[in-house]
């Protein structure tokens, strides 16, 4: 027998066309739009729906990371103890293998651990977490844009637990305090719309291609070993290339620069700009290319 | 004024992971969902629904019926937007809250409480329009001060109460509902269908896609029967299960 083709229904073109609206966005809307085609306005949409959610994704973010407290006693504080312990044995056993001073050693690679891990979480469970709320994504018509902001809002509640690592750096007076720190106004926006991106398209490309969340946990691991974490720069004896070349130097630095009370360079400050436009646009491009099939692979 | 208004609408669902030469030797399964059919090496697209055309005013009770695996669910996640259309057009007018599962999307760590208010939120409810039917939601789910213990803790029958009050308690232009209320009790089955009575009148359009002849007809007075993915017949609710006991026999 052969297989039945699409003549089952003829595609006329203004088949094509059909209205939707928003239910928890406006009360009565209609936008026409082409199913097949790319289509802008709707992913624009999606973006519009994440972020008129915000409260929900908040109070979603919220009890997420306060559902990994329940019966612990001393609760969020295992984050920050887990990230001070791991930074302080990085400090001393690459301090001592690179001949670094710990004192300057140690605020380095926590600044750079906590980025890293921000940005590395982010990546990771961007790619699960439109299988994770599945369940959700059937029930009513969402957002991808909302569960990718999730995702973001609840790893910058982490982040805001391993920030009390770097406020104990200046208590100890390992960073002295610098107006320059009001360089990561500039460099914490950037960081926001590059890791939207980002979240964009690992949760879309994920949901269809499967062996991508493996991938990028792998790719997480041993990026780590490549970016300029453990070890600075100019501890390198050969490949300086490896720091220079590789642009995630330069985006820990943006934001690392400021938080250890130096001015960020240009070049810094450049490079971060140019991967949060790269990521953003590629992010949207993903959206609106493949929004509509996703409730389809998850 | 109209709710909804489909126009040719057909949903062709991939499947991945399958290669399409294993499945080439039987394209087509007539009992279940619709045509199989390849496309491409690894993607194999069932024609979920086909074609399918109505108009829904406001106001109208509508009932869904037909076996296993004729549409029923896709048909309810076209309309709330879930499923865009691979063919055709559908226009959609007003708020619409959805009732499809009631155990999925229920977060079994949390309180009841904080479900009240995710669940809410999710469905369109603002948080402070929660918390004023709160009190409305736990005296019917008859939960009292099981609404702070985690949901992991209740019963089915609890925590389909909670869902049931919450969907319920928001108002809304359409209601789309997925054979959810016949897995309770005989006594949450009468208080649930009085409640919904209610729900209805004060909201006008629902599409409810039930296997329980009774609860169609006793709620709703114009039933689709869908067989494979189209419509096989759309009338009065007493006609509809006429057709659909002769589709059947």
């Amino acid at each position: 027998m052969k297989p039945l083709r699409r003549v089952l229904l003829p595609r006329s073109s203004e088949a094509h066309l059909f209205c939707y609206s928003f239910p928890s966005l406006c009360q009565i809307s209609q936008i026409e739009t082409a199913v097949k085609s790319l289509n802008f306005s709707m992913a624009a949409d999606d973006i519009l729906h994440g972020f008129s959610n915000l409260p929900l994704v908040w109070n979603m973010a919220r009890q997420d990371v306060r559902l990994r407290y329940v019966r612990s006693v001393i609760g969020p504080l295992w984050v920050t103890i887990t990230m001070a312990l791991y930074v302080m044995g990085i400090g001393f056993v690459f301090g001592g293998l690179f001949g670094a001073p710990v004192r300057e050693v140690v605020p380095w690679i926590a600044i750079g651990m906590i980025i890293w891990s921000l940005l590395s979480n982010i990546l990771n469970e961007a790619s699960v977490v439109l299988v994770q709320h599945r369940a959700l994504l059937l029930q009513a018509k969402l957002s991808v844009s909302m569960f990718v902001l999730f995702v973001l809002l609840r790893n910058a509640i982490i982040s805001a637990h391993h920030m009390v690592i770097y406020l104990l750096l200046f208590v100890v007076g390992l960073v002295a305090p610098s107006w320059n720190i009001v360089w990561i106004i500039i460099g914490l926006p950037l960081l926001f719309v590059a890791a939207f991106g980002f979240g964009l398209w690992a949760a879309i490309l994920s949901a269809r291609f499967h062996d991508l969340p493996p991938f990028f946990s792998s790719l997480t691991m041993v990026g780590f070993l490549f970016v300029p974490v453990m070890w600075r720069p100019v501890d390198l004896q050969r490949y300086r290339e490896i720091a220079d070349w590789n642009p995630l130097t330069h985006v820990l630095a943006a934001l690392r620069d400021p938080m250890l009370g130096l001015p960020p360079s240009t070049l810094s400050l450049a490079v971060l700009g140019l991967t949060a436009l790269i990521c953003f646009g590629f992010g949207v491009l993903t959206l609106v290319y493949a929004r509509r099939r996703v409730v389809f692979w998850i | 004024m109209v709710s909804f208004e489909l126009c040719g609408v057909g949903i062709d669902f991939p499947i991945y992971g399958y290669t399409a030469k294993s499945l080439r030797s039987f394209v087509i399964r007539p009992m279940v969902g619709g045509a199989i059919r390849s496309e491409g090496q690894d993607v194999v697209l069932m024609r979920a629904l086909d074609d399918i055309s109505f108009r829904v005013k406001k106001g109208e009770r509508v009932g869904l019926i037909g076996h296993n695996g004729a549409g029923k669910s896709t048909l309810l996640r076209v309309l709330a937007g879930v499923y865009e259309p691979t063919y055709g057009r559908i226009t959609r007018n007003g708020r619409i809250i959805t009732l499809f599962d009631i155990a999925q999307g229920m977060l079994d760590e949390l309180s009841g409480q904080d479900n009240v208010f995710t669940r809410g939120m999710l469905l369109g409810a603002s948080r402070a329009e929660m918390a004023r039917k709160l009190d409305e939601i736990v005296t019917f789910a008859e939960l009292e001060d099981y609404i702070h213990l985690p949901v992991r803790t209740y019963s089915a029958g609890m925590k389909l109460r909670l869902a049931f009050a919450i969907c319920t308690s928001l108002e809304a232009d359409v209601v789309l509902m997925d054979e959810v209320i016949a897995i309770g009790d005989e006594r949450f089955m009468v208080r649930a269908n009085e409640r919904l009575q209610n729900f209805v009148g004060r909201f006008g359009t629902i599409v409810l896609a039930s296997h329980s002849i009774e609860l169609v007809t006793s709620i709703c007075h114009r039933t689709l029967v869908l067989s494979h993915g189209k419509i096989a017949f759309d009338g009065s609710s007493q006609d509809a299960v006429e057709a659909y006991s002769a589709m059947m026999r």
